[in-house]
């Protein structure tokens, strides 16, 4: 089951009124100027509303999703992501930031959105240093996705024939569309497949540091791929199967990381170390993550 | 190395455990890192070490240490 994909053309024809719309306050002009909507603060629902659009980052569409799917009589959900990446748009899947600072992670396809628009102009428009980020998200779960030890044969072919869609594409650079479609894509994965080593030191180290997820995790994915090339009993048979060459895959990942962003995230990795390697999504990674593997990212620093 | 130094090995990075832990008696009920993902990241760990694929089942119906050191011998890997 995946969400109905529209252009912002199309959009009104999912909006069954009464409509509520929140959207992050980058875009909140632009969502009335182009899309003709009126935002308002995130927070309950009125009642007799039934669709929720909600423009913006991963961290609002899932609270747009728990907060429409948990009603007694669910709310539509339009999902219009503003970046590539986080992907929420096409996932089952919620995390929420607890007030204690606790994430509260769930999974129902109850919380897939009924539909996800594709409105590229706020993603075109978007810091560079963020879109390239944001495409690390998307190889990562590609390539998590791809080795992972919860994937079967459909999986692991989907996942392929995204990491040859995604070779060819700058992170970061134009084809806006493009990158919407492939995140959802790479989302959609993640939810049957789960994630690994690079979403398990995000998950733990975003938080501490102050970096964002998807900056955690374009930072270390270079380095986690190297040790899943090296250590994934399934890598070879995979990259054999589908033509995958590790060079050229390595060689895109090298463009991912935010320099600053790799400095601040090794000198943290030995305190968290052992964190991360209880953290529920480094246990499902590609291959068995040890505590020696810390020396892998010692290199992890411009 | 011997096949009972690289089992002690995986299980203390699996389920990060000291040497002192270890023996065939371990059961998984004494663990709370032999959950659901412990059962994910041994099977991962198992294949990676001694070239096994453990199945669904076979991964999910380990008790103990002795369990899989009897399951990997049943596939003709010897842990003395």
């Amino acid at each position: 089951m995946r969400p109905e994909r529209l252009d912002v053309d199309s959009m009104p024809e999912a909006l069954l009124p009464p409509v509520v719309t929140w959207a992050s306050s980058a875009v909140a002009s632009a969502v009335r100027a182009e899309l003709g909507l009126e935002p308002t603060d995130p927070g309950p629902l009125p009642s007799g509303a039934r669709t929720l659009v909600v423009c913006g980052g991963g961290t609002l569409i899932d609270r747009a999703k728990a907060t429409a799917k948990r009603r007694p009589e669910p709310v539509r959900v339009v999902a219009v992501p503003t970046l590539w990446g986080a992907g929420a748009e096409a996932s089952p899947v919620i995390v929420l930031n607890g007030s204690d600072g606790v994430k509260e992670i769930a999974i129902d396809d109850a919380f897939l959105p009924d539909a996800r628009v594709v409105w590229p102009e706020p993603s075109a428009t978007a810091p560079t240093a963020l879109r390239r980020a944001g495409a690390g998200d998307v190889w990562a779960h590609t390539l998590e996705a791809l080795i992972s030890p919860l994937a079967g044969d459909s999986i692991r072919e989907d996942a392929a024939a995204l990491v040859h869609e995604l070779l060819p594409l700058t992170p970061g650079g134009e084809h806006a569309t493009t990158w919407l479609d492939l995140s959802a894509r790479a989302c959609a994965l993640q939810s049957r497949a789960s994630v690994g080593l690079a979403h398990g030191i995000a998950h733990q180290l975003e938080g501490p540091l102050g970096i964002g997820h998807a900056r955690v995790v374009a930072a270390v994915l270079p380095s986690v791929f190297a040790l899943a090339v090296a250590e994934a009993p399934r890598w070879e048979d995979v990259a054999a199967a589908h033509e995958l060459d590790a060079e050229r895959i390595a060689a895109r990942l090298a463009q991912l990381a935010d320099p600053e962003d790799l400095s601040a995230i090794r000198a943290a990795l030995s305190e968290y170390w052992r964190a991360i390697l209880r953290d529920p999504m480094t246990r499902t990674n590609g291959f068995l993550v040890r505590p020696a593997h810390l020396d892998a990212f010692s290199g992890v620093a411009a | 190395m011997a096949a009972r130094e690289k089992l002690n090995d995986l299980l203390m990075d699996v389920f990060l455990l000291d040497d002192g832990e270890l023996g065939d008696e371990l059961r998984r009920a004494d663990l709370d890192t032999w959950d659901s993902l412990g059962t994910v990241s041994l099977a991962v760990g198992v294949e990676e070490v001694f070239g096994y694929h453990m199945t669904p089942e076979e991964a999910t119906g380990l008790e103990s240490v002795g369990g899989l050191v009897a399951l990997l011998r049943t596939k003709g890997i010897e842990i003395e």
